[in-house]
């Protein structure tokens, strides 16, 4: 009984603190907030720095109503969960040539959902992972930055990514840790869809993947491995679906895709190639590939593409270029 | 707690970006409301009424907020910049297709316009929806466009990027969307209904529909091989309750249609799951692991179409699982 009182009693405190000086569990924000006041929802602050200086390590700050919550990058140095109120959005701008939300401290683990964090005359990154334990984005929309929708390069950090859109950015997401994408929409970013790299181990469910330059670029320069998986998802238009490739001896990349669909690359649906030696697998099981320049395409320093000889390949100019599948079975 | 100089400034620089005030700065984000008014600058604070208002306000870019469910338009909006219009959630932003005109109609080289979370609708006198003439990408999500007279999207624009996602596009009278003119279209988790003659029609188009439904037209998805060569891949969807599910023509000799059909249902079409007319062109079709069930025909060809199907459908309980047609095996690579 004595210790359900003093977890009540914490609970009020943690709740409920009116001062300038305690931390809240939640810290609110709304259009009509002012950052001087402390933060509550009876006294909402306006913009997220106020909020994050004001929320206590582990806490949420919710935005009540559809405005804009940021004027420069938004440092956070906390776990923290940022979202906007369903019904509402909750918009973060990448400007003044900077990032839109900058994560930098250890051990941290930051979740966001439906944000939409856009670009304003001149931007970096939309959200910019740099140090932290974990990060979660969920239903949110990254458009038109300079340079990446998200940069996650974290080290033994988790990535994850649900519901959300990167449209128009130079590159949609790069990332080269533990990462896994489910039901995301990545479109006409100019360079590339996603990048992975070094050290990536990335896993791609269920997402729409069109007319990115390169729907999906793996790479590895030798520092340690990049590993991919691509399964359920659709990847259409620009230059190539699935690219490979290793840029030095030590390089290794896995790539695996399957029950996918790729069509209209103008070069390559799946493509593969050691640039300076290096260690490179693919493997491809029940995808269909169509209307691609090549389908599967060899490139320099004998690459290996396995497959189950179950995808079904159409209507491409050359369905396997450059070398040859390595059939593999079932077990 | 004091107001801080760097806060202070802070909250300067924000009061500039997003309430600016002067009639003649373009706001990055301008907003609409049901009490707006378009004498007012498109603020937050002072939102404007109308989408003309608020893309005269907004700046090339920018963005446009409808804060309340309301309608948005008296006529056709005009589009000649990039910009993302969209109702905030919870919100039902409205355009009206109306006067004769489009609900939207989008003409300016090189602009990108998303649309998200609209519904566009006919009122008593229509063309199209969304009228996509010229731009680099056009991206609609979470809308729905019904009741047209024509069509409810039509993206004619050249070399563009199109792609709908998580929207419904129904009752319009001819063409749920069609696409053309070297257009690239990628539909995912669509609900193309009742559109009376065709729901997705392409025309001289790379066209990618997947996750979605195709039901109740004359012809569900039509590759219109007339002066022109379609790509149509079509993956783990329903096509169900259409005259044809898939309809795919080569009229002249330098035409072609080729369609890939993999993961997908096709049930309750009543003349063909798939019918390949071939005039002097060429219509290929690639079939595989669809289930293709209940239909008048199963997979239906005339004038020497060619079908490659990689033996793994499943065809039960059509009146006929063939006609005109033979299935040459593809092999798995």
């Amino acid at each position: 009984m004595k210790s359900i009182r003093l977890l009540l009693a914490l609970l009020a405190a943690a709740l409920l603190a009116p001062s300038a000086q305690a931390q809240l569990f939640r810290a609110y924000v709304s259009s009509a907030g002012l950052d001087t006041n402390p933060c509550t929802l009876t006294q909402p602050c306006r913009l997220l720095p106020a909020a994050l200086t004001a929320v206590a390590n582990g806490g949420e700050i919710w935005m009540l109503d559809s405005a804009n919550y940021n004027t420069g990058t938004v440092n956070v140095t906390k776990s923290v969960t940022i979202l906007a109120v369903p019904g509402v959005v909750g918009s973060v701008v990448a400007t003044g040539g900077g990032d839109g939300i900058y994560i930098n401290a250890g051990g941290i683990s930051v979740t966001l959902r439906n944000l939409v964090i856009v670009h304003l005359t001149s931007s970096v990154s939309g959200v910019y992972f740099v140090l932290g334990d974990s990060l979660h984005i969920e239903d949110c929309e990254f458009s038109n930055m300079g340079a990446y929708g998200l940069l996650a390069i974290a080290s033994n950090a988790t990535v994850t990514v649900r519901g959300s859109t990167f449209r128009g950015n130079a590159t949609g997401l790069r990332l080269n840790g533990v990462s896994a994408l489910d039901r995301v929409r990545i479109v006409g970013n100019t360079l590339a869809g996603i990048v992975a790299t070094d050290g990536a181990s990335l896993k791609v469910s269920d997402s729409l993947l069109a007319d990115n330059v390169y729907n999906v670029q793996v790479s590895a320069q030798g520092f340690s491995p990049a590993r991919v998986a691509i399964v359920r998802s659709i990847l259409t238009g620009g230059f190539y679906g699935l690219y490979t490739f290793t840029a030095a001896a030590a390089g290794v990349v896995e790539a695996s895709i399957s029950d996918s669909n790729l069509t209209n690359h103008t070069t390559a649906a799946i493509h593969a190639q050691n640039f300076s030696g290096g260690t490179l697998n693919v493997s491809a099981d029940t995808n269909w590939i169509a209307h691609s320049g090549t389908g599967f395409g060899f490139g320099s320093g004998t690459p290996t593409i396995y497959s189950r000889g179950n995808n079904t390949l159409r209507f491409n100019g050359t369905d396997v270029s450059g070398g040859s599948l390595t059939p593999f079975s079932t077990q | 707690m004091t107001l801080s100089g760097t806060l202070g400034r802070t909250l300067l620089a924000a009061a500039a970006l997003f309430t600016a005030s002067g009639a003649n700065a373009q706001v990055f984000r301008a907003y609409v409301s049901s009490a707006g008014n378009d004498a007012n600058p498109c603020t937050l604070t002072q939102p404007c009424r109308l989408l003309p208002a608020a893309l005269a306000a907004v700046a090339d870019g920018g963005e446009i907020w409808m804060l309340d469910s309301a309608n948005y338009n008296s006529a056709q909006v005009d589009i000649t910049k990039s910009v993302t219009i969209l109702a905030v959630p919870g919100a039902l932003g409205s355009i009206v297709a109306t006067g004769g005109g489009h609900g939207i109609s989008i003409n300016a080289a090189g602009v990108k316009v998303a649309l998200r979370n609209l519904v566009i609708v006919h009122l008593t006198s229509s063309q199209y929806g969304v009228n996509f003439v010229q731009g680099a990408q056009l991206h609609i999500s979470g809308c729905e466009i019904s009741g047209m007279q024509q069509r409810g999207v039509f993206a004619s624009a050249a070399n563009s990027t199109v792609t709908i996602r998580d929207s419904v596009i129904r009752d319009n009278v001819l063409y749920g969307v069609s696409a053309g003119a070297g257009s690239s279209a990628a539909l995912d988790r669509v609900q193309l209904r009742d559109n009376g003659s065709y729901g997705l029609f392409a025309n001289g188009a790379h066209v990618t529909l997947s996750n979605s439904v195709v039901s109740g037209h004359s012809y569900g998805i039509t590759a219109f091989g007339n002066a022109s060569q379609n790509r149509v891949s079509i993956e783990g969807s329903v096509i169900t309750g259409n005259t044809n599910g898939v309809y795919a023509t080569a009229s002249g000799a330098s035409d072609f249609s080729e369609v890939t059909a993999s993961r997908n249902v096709f049930s309750h079409n009543s003349q063909a799951a798939v019918q390949a007319i071939q005039g002097s062109g060429n219509v290929t079709v690639v079939v595989g692991a669809n289930l293709v069930a209940e239909n008048g025909v199963g997979f239906s060809g005339q004038g020497g179409a060619t079908y490659y199907s990689r033996e793994t459908n499943t065809m039960v309980f059509n009146t006929n699982d063939l006609s005109g047609v033979t299935l040459t095996s593809l092999s798995g690579q």
